[in-house]
């Protein structure tokens, strides 16, 4: 027998994610932006008499007429049009109680269908806030099916939304796919209708929005907001720097100790090796970076509960419309400061889709977090820790920098992209601007939980398993007894290095780089996986060069123009396997992805070459 | 007047919306956000070099262009019940 499906669905905001994850125990991401949720997500209900049934959380939208990406997976889910997927048997339309006239709106579209509903009229503690009183019993008797007061987020008024999805489940789940051919209401109509309702519903009205008000009065000025949200980022990276050394070296030293006791109680011979150099040089090398992870995703994390991510939008719309895109593709962009990967899916809100395909072209350059364990061990490595006024670092300064690098080669990037192979459509901005909330801490700390454990998933699959490979390649062959050459470039990747080598030496590159580009194409932080791998071997038993953190024995090695070019490499270079995919998939074929790794890989080049040469000349 | 010159926060109301200055998606999208002659409007903040402006229509704040905004016809004074199914 075919399993019930609720539908979760409603405008953007409405707090569906939230109702979404009370409901069926899921851990969906929760945000105060529209766009939250891009793609159709499945939970399990419960329900009190014995039955089951699955629970989809769709995206958002306005309406039925679907402008993006994101709003025809909601579209097609409702009509029964998605490829494989029956029509939904109850429809749970979620609507933001603060923002009746316009939510119910689209409800009695979704009404009209004629699919059984229910309304969880959410957010009525932020309702209150802003001096509402609503009528749920009015507005049930108005719309003709059950309104259930919730406040998702508190997980107020489940129980009675869960009873009111029982009664109005039907018995059995529908077998037949079906298609709903329906001709809707009239826009004007379900307007009219729409706020004649709410206007019932509405028992007494304060205007009372002090928060909102006196916040955006600062945050959205002109010149000040401008100002807030440039230090705003400032002062993340410099958080990011400072706030992760103790944890950092305290990471460090577990894995020092770590290393010490395994030479101690394993014999020398390839085992060791693998374990020491392989695994705990390597992936231990990355790991240690997670305090500075999990600090840059507390501040975006709170940028996106908070609401403060439109406006950063809103702000950012003029510069954006120079590079003729849309303020609202600040978003995607900023969500891939955490990761490219979910700011590439974050577009399929952009409607427009050259609009929308410039902002995936360009979202590998914004400084994902792999790129922070390389910055992070270069900048330490090479740059000194001096400290100017008010706490500022040289060392974060220089960080910041590469940020803006990252950012300003985007729109520049965009410029040129929307001048020629993304030619046409007009970027416009629309875009509502939610009410501020104070995120809690159970999302913040779930959103954390999250992150870490996809970081360590990745250090113990994507990041272990090329390490493995390249310790194997830097292990074997070995040279022969009494020979001059050293282990590491007489190995199988010493030697593909050799090849490599030529080709990036006029930039500055050395062998050592050569070697760690390659296996750095799995993921950017593989290159200090790889760097520490190559550098444990070649220390072998030295205590004196084991002691040494990674960052003193590339100060041994390396140059300050080669670390420089080494890090302007990485400000461009699309070195993320996860990134080439989602383009692919996003954009139906492998012609975009391509490009987007060419024109990237020229301009990691031409960058480095010119920070290297640079860097020379004025006798770094 | 246009939306565009409107005072920051003085209350006014939609007089006329030319749709045609504007894609029919966006229209739609407005519509869609409570944009209609009748509606209660507020010009709240305009951005650097008054690229975009965000307003508050009904009771939600709409964020849009200057050219956008330009299409929008507004008097000011409260709001007049809108539609001929207002009840009193």
């Amino acid at each position: 027998m075919s399993a019930l499906t609720i539908a979760m669905v409603g405008n953007p905001n409405a707090g569906k994610s939230a109702l979404f994850n009370a409901l069926t125990g899921a851990r969906q991401k929760v945000g105060n932006y529209p766009g939250v949720t891009v793609e159709r997500k499945v939970g399990r209900l419960a329900l009190a008499d014995g039955r089951a049934a699955d629970v989809v959380d769709l995206p958002g939208t306005y309406s039925l007429d679907a402008k993006s990406p994101d709003e025809e997976v909601t579209r097609n889910v409702i009509f029964g049009y998605q490829d494989g997927e029956k029509r939904p048997d109850l429809l749970v339309i979620v609507v933001d109680a603060a923002n009746l006239d316009n939510h119910l709106r689209f409800a009695l579209e979704l009404l009209a269908l004629g699919t059984p509903a229910v309304i969880a009229l959410n957010m009525v503690d932020l309702a209150t806030r802003d001096g509402l009183e609503l009528d749920a019993a009015r507005l049930q008797e108005d719309l003709g099916v059950p309104v259930i007061p919730t406040v998702a987020v508190r997980r107020r008024g489940l129980d009675h939304l869960k009873d009111a999805i029982e009664t109005a489940l039907p018995a059995h789940a529908s077998t037949k796919i079906v298609h709903i051919e329906k001709a809707l209401p009239g826009e004007d109509g379900l307007r009219r209708e729409a706020q004649r309702i709410a206007r019932r519903a509405i028992v007494s009205e304060t205007p009372s929005r002090r928060l909102t008000n006196s916040l955006d009065a600062v945050l959205l000025h002109p010149v000040l907001g401008f100002v807030i949200l440039l230090s705003l980022l400032f002062v993340m990276f410099q958080a990011v720097f400072s706030w992760s050394e103790l944890p950092v070296s305290l990471l460090e030293g577990a894995f020092a100790a770590l290393e010490g006791l395994v030479r101690e109680l394993l014999p020398d011979g390839l085992l060791r090796s693998l374990i020491v150099d392989g695994v705990i040089a390597g992936v231990g090398s990355v790991v240690v970076f997670l305090p500075l992870i999990l600090i840059l995703f507390f501040f975006i994390l709170m940028l996106e509960a908070t609401g403060y991510m439109t406006r950063a939008a809103f702000l950012m719309d003029g510069l954006m419309a120079k590079a003729g895109l849309s303020g609202r593709t600040f978003i995607p962009l900023l969500s891939s400061f955490a990761c490219a990967v979910p700011g590439i899916m974050a577009t399929r809100t952009i409607a427009d889709p050259k609009d929308r395909l410039t902002t995936i072209l360009i979202a590998p350059l914004m400084t994902c977090s792999a790129r922070w364990p390389v910055y992070t061990l270069i900048i330490g490595a090479f740059i000194p820790n001096t400290r100017f006024a008010f706490g500022i670092g040289l060392q974060g300064l220089v960080l910041f920098s590469l940020v803006i690098v990252g950012i300003v080669g985007a729109l520049v990037v965009a410029t040129v992209l929307r001048l020629g192979v993304t030619k046409g459509g007009k970027g416009s901005f629309l875009m509502e601007l939610p009410k501020y909330q104070m995120p809690l801490l159970r999302d913040l700390a779930l959103g954390l939980w999250q992150r870490a454990v996809i970081f360590l998933k990745r250090a113990g699959t994507i990041i272990f398993a090329t390490n493995v490979i390249l310790w194997l390649l830097l292990s074997f062959p070995k040279p022969p007894t009494g020979s001059d050459v050293r282990p590491v470039d007489y190995s199988a990747a010493g030697r593909i290095a050799s090849v490599l080598e030529p080709v990036l030496r006029p930039i500055g590159f050395n062998h050592d780089i050569a070697l760690a580009l390659i296996p750095a194409m799995a993921a950017r932080e593989v290159a200090v996986s790889a760097l520490a791998t190559a550098n444990s071997i070649d220390s072998g038993d030295d205590e004196d060069a084991t002691a040494k953190t990674l960052g003193e024995r590339l100060q041994g090695r390396w140059s300050l123009p080669t670390a420089l070019a080494f890090l302007a490499w990485f400000v461009f270079a699309p070195q993320c396997v996860s990134t080439i995919a989602v383009t692919r998939r996003e954009t139906n074929g492998w012609r975009w992805p391509m490009f987007m790794v060419s024109y990237l890989f020229a301009l990691a080049y031409v960058a480095a070459g010119i920070t290297y040469w640079t860097a020379v000349y004025a006798g770094l | 007047m246009r939306l565009t010159s409107l005072d920051r926060n003085r209350p006014a109301y939609v007089d006329s919306v030319d749709w045609s200055a504007m894609p029919d998606a966006d229209g739609r999208r407005l519509r869609e956000l409570g944009l209609c002659e009748g509606a209660s409007i507020e010009l709240l903040h305009r951005s650097l070099f008054r690229k975009a402006h965000a307003c508050r229509i009904g009771r939600m704040i709409v964020a849009m262009r200057a050219d956008h905004a330009a299409a929008i016809g507004v008097r000011t004074g409260p709001a007049p019940n809108s539609g001929p199914d207002t009840e009193a």
